[in-house]
């Protein structure tokens, strides 16, 4: 038993006439199980990793609610501001008294007028392209902020001492809420399980399709060994040993590659997420469940493959007429995947059973693709009688011979596929649900546009400075109030902005032409309110969600002419009244806001952070920056980042997906060398060649897109169900997926065109 | 037998790495005639005939076949001369294992540019003619290696070639086999006024032809035909 | 004939007394059966009376045994034309062809061509057979294969020396 394994292990590791194919199928078997040995760990490293992330992030929260005896507040101000339109985040900080709670990361508390940056802050502002950044990080760097009081790595953080006190500010006794980001919503923990399952299958598929690399020519060697008197046990074990060979060397090579992505991953943004090498811990019990699963995955794939092949002494025989597929237990898995997800109870989905009843049911639907697809491509192409080209003919016929390998080709990108239609499926409909613009909706490309946000009136300065800024092509600032038409603070009926600023500001803001002071504007067709009308006040000092639980802070009454102008969707005030200075007659003391907008030209991209160093002088008070992400309330947030994170996986396991398929194409090529030579030669074009090798690859893509696609969209309609939603199907997105998976196969089909020219060159004919 | 050869090499040279397969060669093949190319194996003979009928390139000296120089052809006037002018029989291997062997004699007709009915009525011609007709429909793997050879034959003369190149046609046959494949590979070419080179190490496949060459360390010596009274 | 045209190759590479060409006919080519003397010295005589050897000197002593013999002009003539004559395509004549070998061999000349005459002599004659077996009955193929059978394996003998005629000239001429 022993002496056959490590006979098996001698034949993986070759040596001896055949030495370079079987350097080959080493190479190719672990390299197949390396890369999923490697995406395997990394999935299973990314919770802990993000979970880590949002720990300290939890950490380094102030808490302001619970006032400390003894502890002197921190008072903590967010001052965000972006470079070339990165975001930086700035946190000023003013100490009350001496005994300040201790931030996370940050040894010294900046004193005023000295700050503490992230590593990759320092980094940027060494760099020598930063010096427009630098009027607004002026502040001496006395000390770096540690892993504990960032999230990520890459993080661009400065905490800055002052003694100035920013309206901002919000007092801190101490740091630290309670992590709550585990407590998902159910839905969400539905799509990343089904997510996890789409991306993870077609790496199994990998394995699988990696263990069976070269099998012809293993088969051959098996029987020189029967010949020689292995009995038929023997040779299986030995077929073992040697897939395992190439399974442990796997092992070794995707540990290694995920150690060496760990250990640079600081460096390393994908989607705007980095991790620090620590962050990527998977759990103990998972490394163990993938060092014992690979390698049990490979055997059995091993012996599943010999087990259709009779290994006799004089050769190989396989079953000449393979056994009709059974359709039957291939619906069964199907059946009972769909079953399993018609029973469970969407609401509960945190419960461990009905987690299960997810994971098995999408499992048993998605993995029902590969098994479903060879039946089915069989039975397609059954069909063909000998009609076509030659091309067309030599594809087909090949097909008809042996369904199995093509369709367990693209069985995996087919599972990659499936998933993601059913993904897209279900978080397009989250999205939608929650009020998310759809992507391209934001059709106003804004990149070149400043904000300006905060309590008070327009600093006299400002809109002056700014137009002095070389680039900037339009600025106006205004003063802004709300006011409401009803009595009762509790119930406001209609809210009406009102924009207070001088002729020139008004200009740049609305279509007002002909403007003298004390003249009012209002747009055509506003009919809540009327000239004269006495409107109450709202605090417009505080941000918008915050109005309607104030109460009123006084009245301004509109003056008796209000010119009417026609005000466009796109101009600031829009569905408001517009006042000059003059024509304000209020009852008290006014807290405005301020509101305002700077273009620049596009191409001085330096203009925009001019604008920027210009408006720093007001950090204390008002809000400057780039419109980034349209606000989204956190659910919302979560959907979109788990959708770029899930679309980013497939997009991934769609590239292993393409390496298998690359390394099946290219050993069937090898093993056909022969074939193809004495084609050739006999004057078969390469030309035909090649289409008929196109036709080989594309008729099994074809069949099993389809069959993705109606999997993918039966999955996707079971989850909408199991999330208690109508449904919605993206064609586009569908045909995009679609399109990519045929462009795969084109690529694929054109990386093995020099293997079949170097065939067409005839030296296979010659060695015999 | 005189007048111009249908087609001739001359000091045909041809390596690989450092091997020298080919080291001025020299053969002439007549129409219609049989001439058997003998050696020693690695005496270069398959080279040879591969440099004939223009699946390699030499490296030195030329091969025309009908007026043409085809070594200086491009590899795909090459391709559509091999396909229209020359057939071709190897030891093994040449029958495409996915078709039918009806599919496999008409291939050649259909890359022609034959329509399907035509080129597999043509094929089902050949394959009677041959003694095959029943073998038809199976598939390549289905049928003995006597009957593969007849169909490889049968496909060799279903484009009706000016010349055939047989690389040991028999060589995975037995005798008896090996001797029907040569009588009905000879008799067909006879009909059809095609010539044969014949690649071959055994002399009762050499002896179906009119003439023979010898191959020894990549040289020919063309053995002259003595008349037959001197015998 | 086989005789003279052998004594006359080995005169070829100088004169010799009787005894000397029967001691190396039987070294090279008389394993089985050695040469009576009786028989050296009648084919001697009938090659001096066909004028293809001469007497070059007699020893002291006398007798026929004191004399020495050379080839002549017409002598080496009539070897070369031996020697460039294929056998008939009979059967069991290594023999004969394994000394045309070794004569061209020792004289400098060349065994291959030798070979490869005899080579082209078997295949016609094989060639004549396969014609006829094509026209023949079962009996007629029967014999004919038998025949072609027993060239093929001569054939392959003449390809085997073929491939050997280094190895044999060392041996030949060291």
């Amino acid at each position: 038993m022993l002496n056959d394994l490590a006979m098996g292990v001698r034949l993986a590791v070759g040596g001896g006439r055949n030495s370079r194919t079987t350097l080959v199928r080493l190479v190719l078997g672990t390299v197949g199980v390396g890369l999923a040995v490697w995406v395997l760990l990394v999935a299973a490293a990314i919770q802990p990793a993000m979970q880590a992330q949002s720990e300290r992030v939890s950490a380094r929260t102030p808490v302001n609610h619970e006032q400390l005896p003894g502890v002197d507040a921190l008072e903590v101000a967010r001052s965000a501001t972006s470079f070339h339109g990165v975001l930086i985040e700035r946190n000023f900080v003013r100490a009350t008294g001496p005994n300040t709670p201790r931030m996370p990361g940050v040894d010294r508390l900046p004193g005023p007028g000295e700050s503490v940056v992230s590593p990759a802050l320092a980094k940027l502002l060494a760099s020598p392209g930063s010096a427009l950044l630098k009027p607004r990080l002026s502040e001496p760097i006395v000390g770096t902020i540690g892993q504990a009081g960032l999230s990520q790595p890459q993080e661009l953080l400065a905490i800055i001492g002052t003694d100035t006190k920013f309206d901002q500010a919000v007092p801190a006794y101490r740091f630290g809420v309670p992590d709550l980001h585990s407590e998902l919503p159910t839905q969400l923990v539905i799509i990343l399980v089904v997510g996890l399952v789409t991306l993870l299958i077609p790496v199994f598929i990998f394995v699988a399709s990696s263990a069976r690399v070269a099998g012809a020519e293993r088969d051959r060697r098996l029987a020189a060994l029967r010949l020689v008197g292995a009995g038929a046990r023997q040779v299986r074990r030995i077929a073992a040993a040697e897939s395992l060979v190439s399974t442990v060397f796997g092992l070794l090579l995707g540990g290694g590659l995920f150690l060496l992505l760990r250990s640079s991953s600081a460096d390393i943004v994908v989607a705007n997420e980095n991790f620090f090498p620590s962050d990527l811990t998977p759990p103990a019990w998972l490394v163990g469940s993938i060092l014992v699963g690979v390698p049990v995955l490979a055997l059995m794939t091993t012996q599943l493959a010999l087990r259709s092949t009779v290994i006799e002494p004089l050769g190989v025989v396989r079953q000449a007429k393979p056994v009709t597929r059974r359709m039957l237990w291939r619906l069964v898995v199907i059946a009972v995947g769909v079953a399993l997800l018609l029973v469970t109870d969407g609401e509960m989905a945190d419960d461990t059973i009905e987690m299960l009843k997810i994971i098995g049911g999408s499992t048993l639907l998605l993995v029902g693709v590969p098994t479903l697809l060879p039946w089915v491509l069989e039975r397609v192409v059954a069909r063909f009688r000998g009609g076509g080209g030659p091309s067309f003919q030599l594809a087909m016929r090949r097909l008809q011979l042996d369904p199995g390998t093509p369709a367990r080709v693209v069985g995996g990108l087919a599972v990659v596929l499936a998933g993601a239609v059913a993904l897209q499926m279900v978080l397009m409909g989250q999205l939608n649900r929650f009020g998310a613009p759809p992507e391209g909706a934001r059709d106003i490309d804004m990149s070149n546009m400043v904000f300006v946000d905060g309590p008070g009136k327009v600093p006299d300065d400002l809109p002056a400075a700014w137009a002095k800024v070389p680039g900037v092509t339009k600025t106006y600032a205004v003063s802004t109030l709300m006011a409401t038409t009803g009595n009762d603070p509790g119930a406001v009926d209609a809210i009406i902005p009102i924009t207070v600023a001088d002729c020139a500001n008004l200009r740049q803001a609305a279509a007002v032409s002909e403007c003298a002071d004390g003249d009012a504007f209002m747009a055509q067709g506003q009919d809540l309110i009327h000239p004269g009308a006495v409107l109450h006040l709202l605090n417009s000092a505080e941000p918008f969600d915050s109005y309607r639980t104030r109460p009123f802070t006084g009245t301004l009454r509109l003056p008796l002419a209000i010119q009417r102008i026609s005000i466009g969707p796109d101009s600031y005030a829009f569905g408001g009244v517009l006042l000059t200075p003059g024509a304000v007659n209020a009852s008290a003391p006014l807290d405005y806001r301020t509101a305002g907008v700077v273009v620049t030209d596009r191409a001085n991209a330096d203009a925009q952070e001019e604008v920027l160093n210009v408006a720093d002088r007001h950090r204390d008070r008002l809000k400057v920056g780039r419109p980034g992400l349209v606000t989204l309330n956190d659910t919302a947030q979560m959907f979109l980042d788990l959708r770029k994170g899930l679309l980013t996986g497939s997009l991934f396991t769609l590239l292993v997906a393409s390496v298998s398929l690359l390394v099946v194409a290219l050993e069937q090529m090898r093993e056909r060398r022969r074939a193809i030579a004495a084609l050739s030669a006999t004057g078969v074009p390469t030309s035909t060649l090649v289409r008929s090798l196109l036709w080989q690859n594309a008729i099994p893509m074809f069949v099993a897109l389809v069959l993705a696609v109606a999997t993918g969209v039966g999955l996707g309609l079971l989850v909408f169900r199991l999330m208690g939603l109508g449904f919605v199907v993206d064609w586009s997105t569908i045909g995009v997926m679609a399109a990519t998976a045929a462009g795969l196969i084109l690529v694929i089909t054109t990386l093995t065109l020099p293997t079949l020219k170097s065939a067409t060159h005839l030296n296979a004919l010659r060695t015999e | 037998m005189t007048g111009d050869p249908l087609l001739s090499g001359v000091d045909l040279v041809k390596s690989f790495g450092q091997t020298k397969a080919l080291d001025g060669a020299r053969l002439d093949l007549r129409a219609g005639e049989v001439v058997a190319v003998m050696g020693p194996s690695g005496s270069g003979k398959s080279t040879l005939l591969h440099c004939l009928a223009g699946i390699i390139r030499p490296d030195g000296g030329t091969v025309r076949y009908d007026g043409r120089d085809l070594s200086s052809m491009s590899d795909t006037a090459r391709s559509a001369l091999r396909r229209s002018d020359f057939g071709f029989v190897f030891q093994f291997g040449q029958l495409v294992v996915e078709l039918t062997c009806l599919e496999n004699v008409a291939l050649p007709l259909r890359l022609g540019g034959v329509r399907r009915r035509e080129a597999e009525r043509r094929a089902r011609d050949w394959l009677d003619r041959l003694e095959v007709g029943d073998v038809a429909r199976h598939r390549p793997s289905e049928i003995s290696g006597g009957q593969g050879q007849r169909v490889a034959v049968a496909r060799a003369l279903v484009t009706r070639p000016r010349v055939i190149f047989a690389d040991e046609p028999t060589g995975a046959l037995d005798s008896l086999n090996g001797e029907r494949v040569m009588t009905s590979l000879v008799d067909a070419a006879q009909q059809t006024g095609a010539a044969i080179l014949l690649v071959t190490h055994e002399a009762r496949v050499a002896a179906y032809s009119d003439r023979e060459v010898v191959v020894r360390d990549g040289r020919s010596r063309q053995v002259d035909v003595v008349p037959a009274g001197q015998l | 004939m086989s005789i003279g045209n052998t004594l006359l190759g080995l005169l070829e590479t100088g004169p010799r007394h009787g005894y000397d060409l029967k001691r190396a006919y039987d070294e090279r080519f008389g394993q089985d059966r050695p040469l009576h003397y009786g028989q050296v010295y009648s084919t001697l005589s009938r090659l001096l009376r066909n004028g293809l050897v001469q007497e070059s000197g007699v020893e002291p002593g006398g007798g026929p045994e004191r004399k020495r013999y050379a080839i002549t002009d017409a002598g080496v003539t009539n070897l070369e034309e031996w020697l460039a004559t294929p056998e008939d395509p009979a059967l069991y004549l290594q023999n004969t062809l394994y000394t045309k070998v070794v004569l061209a061999l020792m004289s400098g000349r060349s065994a291959a061509d030798v070979l490869d005459q005899q080579r082209s002599a078997h295949l016609r004659a094989m060639r004549e057979l396969t014609k006829r077996k094509s026209s023949g009955d079962l009996a007629d193929q029967l014999i004919c294969d038998h025949a072609l059978f027993h060239l093929e394996a001569d054939l392959r003998w003449l390809e085997l020396t073929a491939a050997r005629l280094d190895e044999l000239q060392r041996q030949v001429r060291p």
